[in-house]
């Protein structure tokens, strides 16, 4: 299992990085990564917050993205400082999830419940778009965030992914039609709760 | 965005509803605390420090010197109060070459480092990530500069008591903080301090109990890997 793979080396990773004496990085590396987070820290904190992660666990996975960042900034192109930002916030989001994940109901009896919400307020707004993502396949909705919310291009997403460039657009297609047809679904019973 | 890629829903054919919650999910920011705790936590300013300006009198010429100094002497006190407050816990990789009173180190729970050109990810990790979002916690007031530089004098005064085997003091001076910043930016930092300070106070059962809960309850803190010594005392 490569997930299991991953998580068993990530041990070794962090036994070595113990024993491994401290190392003081170059001002210029220091200033880099200022810049990266300035940069960059808001949208990898949200790419994991459309992941599932509450704000705090968030925080956490961000810190974590960018502890990696800081090790390979020597390796990071300018141009590819955001697709490997999100590529390794996504590995991240992936081994802190597996502590939290809760399924969602697959029903819509939820939706029902959430047509009821301000949508002017912002943070309703947010939780009912993630709510939405919920209800579409994951590995669309996958997707999706990554190209609508994200701002990756499909050939970075086909990279990131290691998936072909066809079915980056395929899968794109699909979660915009499951997307539309929830966020059509609470619209109606929004407009039911008067709320629309 | 690349030539032959398609159009972004939000720009064309987003109904309102469909655009209104889009853009608000695209547009929503870590909380100021947030924001602050990781940068002490990845050895950077707790805030952005803007570019200095030039001081009036200053020629042009010789404003890039004066803001260079300017800044190499922040970056010298960002690296004091970051290992203070921290603990080493990044700086044992990214601390600035200053007598910082850096604490024993715990290595920070990191994962592995994915390929850097396109660090490839599982396609069905998105679907481990299915959760609620039930628990919002409303924005914490940003604080002052000056707040912060106090918390950070507060904790640090409370990790040097701990290391000069002054436990009792650091429990007081950890109490003050509980009581004069209760939505503190570094409530975190503040519990495992409190529980070091127990362990070296002798309070080891207490300590124990206190290190294990605090583990549970951050599981992917770095935090916890410093306190993991103490939860499996015996």
């Amino acid at each position: 299992m490569k997930n299991q793979d991953m998580v068993g080396r990530l041990t070794l990773v962090e036994r070595s990085r113990a024993e491994a004496p401290p190392k003081a990085p170059p001002p210029a590396d220091r200033a880099r990564l200022e810049q990266m987070f300035v940069a960059h820290h808001a949208m990898v904190w949200r790419t994991l917050r459309r992941r599932g992660l509450d704000a705090d666990a968030a925080a956490d996975a961000t810190q974590q993205t960018f502890l990696v960042a800081a090790e390979r900034l020597g390796d990071i192109n300018l141009d590819s400082e955001r697709a490997f930002l999100v590529g390794t916030a996504l590995r991240v989001a992936f081994s802190v999830g597996r502590k939290t994940v809760r399924w969602q109901l697959e029903d819509d009896m939820d939706l029902r419940a959430a047509a009821g919400r301000d949508v002017l307020d912002k943070q309703a707004a947010i939780e009912l778009c993630d709510l939405a993502l919920s209800k579409v396949d994951a590995e669309l909705a996958e997707i999706f965030v990554l190209f609508e919310l994200d701002g990756l291009s499909s050939p970075e997403i086909a990279a990131l992914l290691e998936i072909p460039l066809g079915t980056v657009a395929s899968r794109l297609r699909r979660a915009r039609e499951q997307f539309r047809a929830v966020v059509a679904r609470l619209e109606i019973a929004m407009r039911r709760e008067g709320h629309a | 965005m690349t030539a032959g890629d398609p159009t972004k829903l939000t720009a064309v054919g987003a109904t309102d509803l469909e655009r209104h919650l889009l853009e608000a999910a695209a547009s929503e920011q870590p909380a100021p605390e947030l924001e602050t705790r990781m940068r002490l936590a990845l050895g950077l300013a707790p805030f952005a420090v803007p570019p200095p300006a030039a001081p009036a009198g200053v020629s042009s010429a010789a404003a890039p010197v004066a803001a260079a100094k300017a800044g190499a002497a922040g970056w010298v006190a960002v690296g004091l109060v970051a290992a203070a407050v921290t603990g080493g816990v990044v700086l044992s990789r990214l601390r600035a070459p200053s007598p910082a009173p850096v604490v024993a180190a715990a290595p920070a729970a990191v994962p592995e480092s994915p390929a850097v050109e396109a660090p490839a990810v599982h396609p069905t990790a998105h679907r481990a990530q299915r959760v609620e979002h039930a628990h919002h916690r409303p924005a914490a007031p940003a604080p002052s500069a000056a707040d912060i530089r106090a918390e950070i004098a507060l904790v640090d005064a409370a990790r040097a008591a701990v290391k000069s085997g002054d436990p009792e003091r650091a429990l007081a001076l950890l109490h003050r903080y509980d009581a004069t910043y209760p939505a503190g930016a570094f409530r975190p930092e503040v519990a495992a301090l409190r529980i070091e300070s127990l362990a070296a106070d002798g309070q080891t059962d207490l300590a124990r109990t206190r290190a294990r809960d605090f583990i549970a309850a951050h599981p992917d803190s770095p935090l916890s890997t410093r306190l993991a010594r103490i939860a499996n005392a015996r």
